[in-house]
């Protein structure tokens, strides 16, 4: 069990009238792999996006290693919390390392200069990730499952304690799905980050997270795998 | 080969063809002037006479830098609106500004009737405060509008939507106004890069640097705007923030332009995409300087045949860069299909 790196305290999350009816007080440690769960219109994209700042929350305080998120400069919250989104824009014209190099922009200047440590932390990622073939590869010319492993490799690459994913299963095949969770696992753990990832495949996320948010009945609340599935949630929207 | 050679490569091929395009422009026009006595009057070694060189400075260097100006500034108005928008169909055009120019030039030339007697001119200063006012003023709506509206697709539509309306208030005003005015009128809306005094053109230079260099500062932000707007937000930007500084950075390049020049089209859609097919990435650091000088090298050309193609005069340069162009974007689209923004 890791140190506790993210924590939630008294939140309340919605657009003008909050999402939950009790105030959210939740905590994570480094190496959780967390699966948010909700059904449709509860709020699960209220809430990633409350946690990555594009809404204020209502209420309440996020805080990642003690530091609350509500006290800090936005660019400086961008080495605390990095986010994965559900699909890249396929039409860019540019390469994979480029797009992995944008993790260290929390770090570089207005001219986007990379020191030779940053560089050095790109490269590490990308062989981490095996991802050395298509480094010079532009985005047009790879799958969706690349794609999307480049993005994970750009976040890990912001080097921050949490890093959420919206839907990242939500563009892959069967096989891909669970790969790709298996390897995400496998870096929360390796590298201790906290990953927190919203996904509708409940039956392939049960199987690799450590604990699950589930979002229901306006309420929030952190329950194991176990609780999950024997809990009555899944029997109770048949 | 190593990316940054190759960019330095291509960036001095195309600063080369825009300096032979330059030496080509000078030399085009009504007169005969040899390229010798244009050299000799920018670096004062002949003796040519005063209207020799009131010829040469008012008309063809006046024309070469507005030319090289106007299509910096649209290019790099065009790439930044592109990608603000992400939609590779967005050009400086889009917020309806040079509409807004429009309709301060419509209101000083078709009015002019109904105020002045008919055989008053309307002087080419009250031009330029018109297209400065009407421009203005579409910023301002656009502003407002985008301070409140979160989806950039609202600000698109706004803008569309008040490029219809002035539009057809300025049809409203032609159908009202006399004839002499509706041709000056329409004459000033098919572009023109002669109409410029040395003096004004030279004021445009700074305009263009300044603007486009503060532009360039926001090119890192630009860059992960691309990548998404709930994206760029959780890598700390302010997207509003960076659409009030575009948005009012496009609009006094397009109405510094439009002001001078009229609605120069075509230009700011399409020296993007060339900009990207040549330098093949999009990163704004690589694409800011190359668009502004490809933009310069696409007017040049423009500005050449459109002197060129018919003898008994110059034909509207909007038409001749439209007839150029579309074509040869045509061909990029669908060589890089894949890859638009």
């Amino acid at each position: 069990m890791g140190e506790v790196v993210l924590n939630i305290e008294g939140l309340v999350f919605g657009h003008k009238r909050p999402l939950v009816s009790q105030a959210v007080d939740l905590s994570a440690n480094a190496g959780d792999f967390i699966c948010l769960v909700g059904r449709n219109g509860t709020g699960k994209t209220t809430m990633l996006n409350t946690l990555i700042g594009v809404k204020k929350p209502l209420g309440g305080q996020i805080s990642i290693c003690g530091v609350p998120l509500g006290k800090i400069s936005a660019r400086e919250k961008s080495r605390f919390i990095s986010f994965v989104p559900s699909k890249v824009e396929a039409v860019l014209n540019m390469r994979i390392r480029d797009l992995i190099a944008v993790g260290r922009s929390p770090y570089t200047n207005i001219f986007d200069r990379r020191t030779k440590a940053d560089n050095a932390i790109i490269e590490d990622f990308i062989q981490k990730f095996g991802l050395s073939d298509i480094a010079d590869s532009m985005i047009a010319e790879i799958s969706d499952g690349e794609r999307q492993k480049a993005m994970i490799c750009r976040a890990m690459v912001q080097q921050t304690p949490v890093i959420l994913l919206d839907e990242p299963t939500a563009f892959l095949d069967f096989f891909a799905k669970r790969k790709l969770l298996s390897d995400l696992k496998k870096i929360a753990s390796e590298e201790n980050r906290c990953i927190i990832f919203s996904c509708h495949d409940l039956e392939i996320a049960a199987k690799y997270c450590s604990h699950i948010w589930l979002l229901d009945d306006r309420k929030l609340e952190s329950v194991t795998v176990d609780e999950f599935l024997n809990g009555g949630y899944l029997s109770k929207y048949q | 080969m190593n990316r940054s050679l190759s960019y330095i490569i291509r960036y001095a091929l195309i600063i080369v063809a825009l300096i032979a395009l330059a030496i080509l422009d000078v030399c085009t026009g009504s007169n005969k002037i040899p390229l010798s006595d244009i050299f000799g009057y920018i670096f004062g070694g002949s003796d040519l006479s005063v209207d020799y060189q009131f010829t040469i400075r008012e008309f063809r260097l006046a024309r070469l830098i507005t030319a090289m100006v106007a299509g910096a500034a649209l290019s790099v108005s065009g790439l930044l609106m592109q990608t603000v928008f992400r939609n590779p169909l967005a050009g400086p055009y889009v917020l309806g500004i040079s509409n807004g120019a429009s309709l301060g030039v419509a209101v000083i030339v078709l009015g002019s009737g109904l105020f002045l007697p008919s055989s008053a001119d309307v002087s080419n200063l009250a031009i330029l405060i018109a297209a400065g006012v009407g421009s203005a003023a579409v910023l301002m709506l656009i502003l407002a509008v985008s301070m409140r509206v979160k989806d950039i697709l609202s600000i698109l539509i706004v803008g569309i939507l008040v490029s219809g309306v002035v539009a057809s208030v300025v049809n409203v005003m032609q159908f009202f106004s006399n004839e002499v005015n509706v041709k000056s009128y329409v004459v000033w809306t098919m572009g023109s890069l002669d109409s410029v005094s040395f003096n004004d053109s030279i004021v445009l230079v700074p305009v263009c640097i300044v603007v486009c260099a503060v532009l360039y500062l926001f090119s890192k932000k630009l860059n992960i705007l691309l990548l998404g707007e709930q994206f760029a937000v959780s890598m700390g930007m302010n997207i509003k923030w960076l659409r009030v500084v575009v948005f009012v950075g496009v609009s006094a390049l397009t109405g510094a332009v439009t002001a001078f020049c009229g609605p120069l089209g075509f230009i700011g859609l399409a020296v993007p995409h060339i900009s990207r097919w040549i330098f093949n990435t999009s990163n704004h650091f690589v694409l800011i300087p190359a668009s502004m000088i490809l933009g310069a090298a696409f007017l040049l050309c423009g500005d050449i045949l459109s002197h060129c193609l018919y003898s008994q005069g110059v034909l509207p340069i909007n038409a001749v860069i439209s007839i150029l162009g579309a074509p040869f974007i045509i061909w990029i689209v669908f060589k890089n299909q894949r890859t638009v923004i």
